[in-house]
């Protein structure tokens, strides 16, 4: 099949998670002098790795929050442009709830991207095969810096990554949606529509997503299309996409005290513990699916994602309802039939592009993980998706499956991985049911294991649209 | 047995007193008051609201471009009978109802509250409930008989290992019938076996006489609607930003949310037939086909209504749903396009449509921005159980019918799965 998705305009990181360069930092920057980022930006703008491309030694990817193009010189019509939750922010005060973003997680107490924050208006993503060409690069990209002011410099760490673990000690990255015209292909009924990741084409209702224009008198460029609606505004929006980043952190001793409490009957021990934990996030720590082992962990299925749940765990005997993998992406058993399901839940999918940061302590023993001498540094994930719609897409997942107490009929459970209760039901913790017979489990009170304490949403835009942004006079 | 009633008063405002009415509306549920025990209407102690709302139409032009003056709605969804409700409305909150219809057209203080709500009643077009046959107080002790019996079976599995689906079922059911404050139990709150066999009976009626009318109306209509159809301008929504903001401020504080949508009815007494003719449809489908908690397969509403006002000039839609305005408006696009097309295809600056039902609603992001652009602040709302879905609801209801009589292995398995 020929594509006619124009990768050499798109940005690399939409198209690739970049394993092969495992050291990576995320430069948070606020614009002083708009002429001379303007400038700063068009040489950036000819570093900008491609869709194309598979580099192997360095990749540079650039994204910005709606405070930063319209700083940038962005025209107000055309600003009017951007989806709604874009133009708002991720820190609107109406979306703490839909996010979760109270309690531990209040936007107020975040280190970045919050209220009390200084304003984030460009984010420099920069990838490296090796550890030492990101901190000579970095210090080169940094002196280069012009009209720009960097606020905050995020790490993500090496030592998870390598071996594709998240904090709590699960692999990560496995399931990740099969996207029309890309070169990994799949099962037809679960390919999803490039318009659901990308602006400029055909998304899962067979229409283009709402994309942000310039109107034709604000554009003095050739590089804009023109916007394929019959008027006279050029599209900046082709091939680029909602960013969503947020910075979660992990307590992984609490985590693992937690599981080891609930299951310590008369004595510790690390297999109920895991398995505790494994049930609540749907997989194994090797990666293998609860639906395909439900007993045990079985490295064989470590990468396995050709599984269901409608007939394979109907009741959630397998995996639990409120699993964070089941809730995460329900696949076909959300109704009203398999088929329909699983069509629908094409509407609900985010490309993940995140990366862990912090010092790993592997380990899934609390008292080990309370000797450990990093314990105190902070670590977690740095959360990065794409997505054409925010709001049916990521704000859906986190929203409707993740933070809902209510999800597939359950009266009181988040999700024990991701999920905060406290927008609508109003609970610091909630319950964890574990679907068994005669009688599901049920444990109470389990608290939040993560907060987020930074994030903010950015647009990546296509290749020629970074180059228009410099282009603005 | 309970049935459901949904209350629509609808009156003019005193001119000039718009402001003044949403101050007090405003008191309700503003601090140091709440909306469930202000002094004003403490809805609360209301035992026959499900759900309770008021809403400002503010003052607008038809498409005539004559000027409707703005007026207030009070709506309810109550536990039937509609005379035991106004009287409990009157009793309780009676003054500082006289308070807010004061400011209205036609009422006076000390005017007859009672006399009022009943000449100010409006009937909807189409109504439906996803918790048939449960009044709020039913509700709310299922709920608690629920967690109660949660609670008792996490005790029991932690002291006793051997149990199995019988003994546990055995154990509850014991439990239960011991503790005296769960009498209630044995009460017949259900439909009774006669008044199935009316059910039926009008329902088979129902399908013999409409069926054919419809399939007759629809073969005459359909060419005129296609014309119609081809003739409509195409749409212009525009959000206003602040308007927006208002709407989502109020948005996704408790298990619930509310949408009151308002908006003009397509012009000619065509299209206001055609608009009846499908809520009228939709209503008996309401009432005899989705009435065990679902909507088309919408798992998530609590109660639905469409009232048409103004002459057939304006149609409103009440609803109560579970969840995020997004989940919702998926829902109707992903699985109830086709019916949602059919009533709103009637109305001004809907996505385009073929054939009275295709498409319109299935062009997701202009349906949504529509809906959006056409939906009003609710100035006050009220939920007698913020933290039930309607999947709860039934649930819990289910499993209180599974405290008495025998059952087979199988369904004490599938009761058990419902804890
Ligand atoms: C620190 C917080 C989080 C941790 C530790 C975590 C961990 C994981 C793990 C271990 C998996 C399974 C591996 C895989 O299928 O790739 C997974 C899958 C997934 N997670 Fe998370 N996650 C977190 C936060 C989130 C958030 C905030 C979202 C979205 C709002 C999210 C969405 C997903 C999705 C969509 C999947 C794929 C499910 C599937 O397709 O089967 N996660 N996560």
């Amino acid at each position: 099949m020929v594509s006619n998705i124009e990768f050499k305009d798109i940005q690399g990181l939409i198209v690739r998670g970049y394993n092969e360069l495992p050291a990576s930092c995320f430069l948070l920057l606020n614009i002083t002098d708009v002429v001379k980022a303007r400038q700063w930006l068009r040489i950036i703008s000819e570093e900008i790795t491609d869709g194309i491309s598979k580099p192997t030694q360095k990749a540079v990817q650039v994204a910005f929050t709606y405070a930063g193009i319209k700083k940038l010189g962005m025209g107000e019509s055309s600003l009017r442009s951007f989806a709604r939750e874009f133009k708002e922010g991720m820190t609107a005060d109406h979306r703490k709830r839909v996010l979760g973003d109270l309690g531990e997680s209040n936007i107020a107490k975040w280190q970045w991207g919050g209220p009390a924050n200084e304003e984030v208006h460009i984010m420099l993503m920069l990838y490296y095969s090796l550890e030492k060409s990101l901190e000579d690069d970095c210090a080169i990209q940094v002196s280069k810096f012009n009209g720009v002011q960097l606020i905050k410099r995020l790490d993500s760490n090496l030592s998870t990554l390598q071996k594709r673990k998240e904090h709590f000690g699960f692999l990560d990255g496995i399931s990740q949606p099969l996207i029309k015209g890309f070169s990994k292909q799949g099962d037809p009924r679960f390919m999803v529509e490039p318009g659901e990741f990308i602006l400029g084409y055909g998304n899962e209702y067979h229409k283009l997503p709402d994309s942000p224009w310039v109107s034709g008198a604000e554009n003095q460029s050739d590089l804009l299309p023109l916007l394929q609606d019959g008027g006279n505004n050029y599209d900046f929006g082709k091939n680029g996409s909602y960013m969503v980043f947020r910075q979660i952190s992990q307590d992984v001793l609490k985590f693992w005290k937690f599981m080891d409490d609930a299951t310590n009957e008369g004595g510790s021990d690390e297999e109920k513990r895991v398995k505790l934990a494994s049930k609540m996030m749907g997989r194994w720590p090797s990666g293998a699916p609860l639906v395909k082992c439900p007993e045990r962990d079985d490295p064989a299925f470590a990468e396995d994602n050709s599984f269901e749940f409608y007939h394979a765990d109907r009741d959630g005997l397998k995996c639990p309802f409120g699993s964070h993998v089941r809730r995460s992406n329900p696949r076909n058993s959300k109704g009203p039939t398999p088929e329909e399901s699983d069509l629908i839940n094409k509407r609900h999918k985010i490309l993940r592009r995140g990366r862990p940061y912090g010092t790993y302590i592997e380990s899934f023993d609390p008292v080990e993980i309370a000797a450990h001498s990093d314990l105190l540094k902070d670590r977690g994930l740095h959360f990065i998706c794409f997505n054409t719609s925010i709001s049916r897409q990521f704000e859906f997942i986190q929203d409707t499956w993740i933070n809902n107490s209510k999800f597939q009929g359950l009266y009181n459970d988040p999700d024990p991985i991701s999920g905060n209760p406290l927008g609508r039901c109003k609970s610091e913790t909630g319950s964890f049911t574990i679907q068994a017979e005669p009688v599901r489990e049920r444990i109470k009170d389990v608290p939040a294991f993560t907060k987020v304490i930074g994030g903010a949403y950015f647009f990546m835009p296509g290749i020629n649209a970074v180059k228009y942004l410099a282009s603005i006079r | 047995m309970v049935t459901h009633g949904a209350l629509t008063v609808y009156a003019k405002i005193k001119p000039g007193m718009v402001e003044q009415l949403r101050l007090k509306l405003y008191e309700i549920h503003t601090p140091p008051n709440d909306i469930e025990t202000n002094p004003i209407v403490p809805f609360k102690s209301i035992t026959t609201i499900h759900f309770a709302r008021f809403v400002i139409l503010e003052e607008a032009k038809d498409l005539k471009g004559n000027t409707i003056s703005p007026s207030l709605v009070l709506s309810t969804n109550y536990d039937k009978p509609l005379n035991k409700h106004i009287e409990e409305l009157a009793q309780i909150a009676g003054a500082g109802l006289e308070e807010i219809f004061n400011y209205c057209v036609g009422f006076e203080r000390g005017d007859d509250l009672a006399a009022f709500i009943k000449k100010h009643k409006m009937s909807c077009a189409a109504f439906y409930k996803g918790t048939p046959y449960r009044s709020v107080p039913r509700i709310l002790r299922e709920a608690e008989l629920r967690e109660d019996i949660a609670n008792y079976i996490d005790k029991q599995v932690k002291s006793d290992k051997s149990f199995n689906a019988h003994t546990l079922r055995n154990k509850i059911v014991e439990y239960v019938n011991s503790e005296k404050r769960y009498a209630w139990i044995c009460n017949k709150e259900n439909p009774t076996f006669l008044w199935k066999v009316w059910f039926l009976i009008s329902k088979i009626f129902c399908v013999l006489t409409i069926t054919p009318v419809a399939v007759l109306a629809a073969i005459c209509g359909i060419i005129p609607i296609r014309i119609k159809e081809r003739q409509d301008s195409s749409e212009k929504n525009v959000l206003e930003e602040e308007k927006i903001l208002k709407l989502v401020n109020e948005e996704d504080k408790i298990v619930q949310n509310q949408l009151t949508h308002l908006v003009d009815i397509k012009p000619g007494w065509f299209r206001l037939i055609t608009l009846k003719f499908v809520l009228f449809i939709i209503n008996l489908l309401a009432i005899y086909k989705f009435n065990k908690g679902e909507l088309g397969s919408i798992p998530s509403i609590h109660f639905a209504r469409w009232v048409i006002i103004d002459n057939g000039r304006r149609l409103l839609f009440f609803s109560n749903f579970d969840g995020s305005w997004e989940n919702y408006l998926g829902d109707f696009v992903d699985i109830a396009a086709v019916g949602l097309t059919g009533v709103w295809s009637n109305t001004v600056d809907f996505p385009k449509t073929k054939f009275l039902i295709f498409e319109g609603a299935t062009d997701e992001q202009k349906f949504k921005t529509w809906t959006r652009a056409h939906q009003i602040p609710t100035q006050v709302w009220y939920s007698a159980y913020k933290l039930l879905s309607v999947q709860n609801i039934n649930n819990n209801s289910a499993i209180r019918e599974g405290l008495t009589g025998a059952m087979s292995d199988k369904e004490i398995k599938d009761w058990l799965k419902r804890f």
